[in-house]
């Protein structure tokens, strides 16, 4: 291309970015982050007046029973990973995902104070109530959520990190992969009423962790897509 | 007499009207898809607590993002040994060779053709968006088409 006149080249910009804009995700790595937790602020803001007995955000009871992975950190902190609509009362029990909840921050009597991911893109912008829509994930295996937090109060840095997902149904298992610990493998798990649906994931990892690798590996070993993360971003 | 429908849009409304655009805006401001649906997702998350006081959605919307957006390019300049992406996207050839072009141009210049030719903005918006003199925005406009000119060349 010799000479581009600016009509020429104005043009090859629109289409350029229009096309850009609208191209699928490639093959990445990515930065997890809470997908839930902002939602969760969201249905507070907004006055939802069921949460349960205690009165808005207080916890009356972990629902334990119904957790769907759960195990204690090193730094002794127990924690569960339950079905959203489990933990929270609002939106006529059908709140998506799951919910990570640390002992340490939710106490009787206290508000909630926990992260959760949800499988598939937002719908609207109160997306706690609305299922995201799923299609496109599971039409996509390298697609995932993550979350992370500190297990002790006030983001303590002395407190393990709960780490919490959601994955392509085909991803059977999360290797992890720190800067401090040794190589980890997570089973993956469904929910109970979804059991072909998508499927979610927690572990730990020690308090000095800055930095992991997490390598979603499907049923015949094969690894579908690797995240880097880092802890705090 | 007509009755007055004068109502604000809902967020909820603005939500699925703008989402796709605003998603997009910030993929190309960003670099990253993920990046983007964050910065989009903050961005309603953060406006409806005051969605009440909001008169121009659609403009407020586009601002917020445009920010959000400027501060993570400015989070990444401190946070370098994180992984960023330059790749194709589109398995085009003329499109792939003219966005990697696009993300050779320095930030601001970038900021602008991206603002101008995927979101449709006057000068005076860009301007406005980005917080810089409209003045200043024209010649950095102009200095990015002479730069990809070369480039493309």
């Amino acid at each position: 291309m010799n000479r581009l006149d600016d009509e020429i080249l104005e043009e090859r910009l629109r289409t350029t970015l229009h096309r850009v804009a609208a191209s699928p995700t490639p093959a990445r790595q990515r930065r997890p982050r809470p997908l839930l937790a902002i939602a969760l602020i969201v249905v507070a803001t907004t006055g939802f007046v069921a949460w349960n007995a205690l009165g808005p955000g207080e916890i009356d009871r972990i629902p334990t029973e119904q957790a769907v992975s759960s195990g204690i950190a090193d730094d002794g902190t127990q924690w569960w990973l339950i079905p959203t609509s489990a933990a929270i009362k609002s939106c006529d029990g059908r709140m998506p995902g799951v919910v990570f909840v640390s002992a340490e921050l939710n106490r009787p009597g206290q508000e909630w104070n926990m992260g959760g991911v949800a499988y598939g893109e937002p719908q609207t912008s109160n997306f706690a109530c609305t299922p995201p829509d799923q299609a496109n994930w599971l039409n996509d295996p390298t697609r995932s959520s993550f979350g992370h937090q500190r297990l002790g109060a006030n983001n303590d840095p002395g407190s393990d990190i709960g780490v919490y997902g959601t994955v392509h149904p085909s991803i059977r298992t999360i290797t992890v992969t720190s800067d401090v610990s040794q190589p980890l493998d997570v089973q993956t798990v469904t929910l109970p009423d979804d059991p072909d649906g998508p499927r979610y994931a927690a572990f730990t990892l020690p308090n000095d962790a800055s930095r992991f690798t997490l390598a979603l590996v499907a049923a015949d070993g094969s690894t579908i897509a690797t995240e880097i993360v880092t802890v705090g971003v | 007499m007509e009755a007055e429908t004068d109502d604000p849009p809902g967020i909820d409304d603005v939500f699925r009207v703008h989402r796709d655009r605003l998603v997009g805006l910030a993929r190309l401001l960003t670099g990253s898809r993920e990046c983007a649906e964050d910065v989009v997702q903050d961005t309603f998350a953060a406006a409806h607590a005051r969605w009440d006081t909001i008169e121009d959605p659609a403009g407020y919307l586009t601002r917020a993002v445009v920010n959000r957006c400027r501060d993570r390019y400015r989070r990444r300049l401190r946070w370098q040994q994180l992984p960023w992406r330059r790749q194709e996207v589109t398995r085009l050839p003329e499109i792939d060779e003219t966005w990697r072009h696009l993300n050779r141009l320095p930030e601001p210049q970038r900021q602008v053709i991206v603002l101008r030719y995927y979101g449709d903005l006057s000068f005076e918006e860009i301007a406005d968006a980005l917080e810089r003199p409209s003045s200043t925005v024209r010649s950095e406009h102009r200095r990015a088409l002479d730069r990809l000119k070369r480039y493309l060349a």
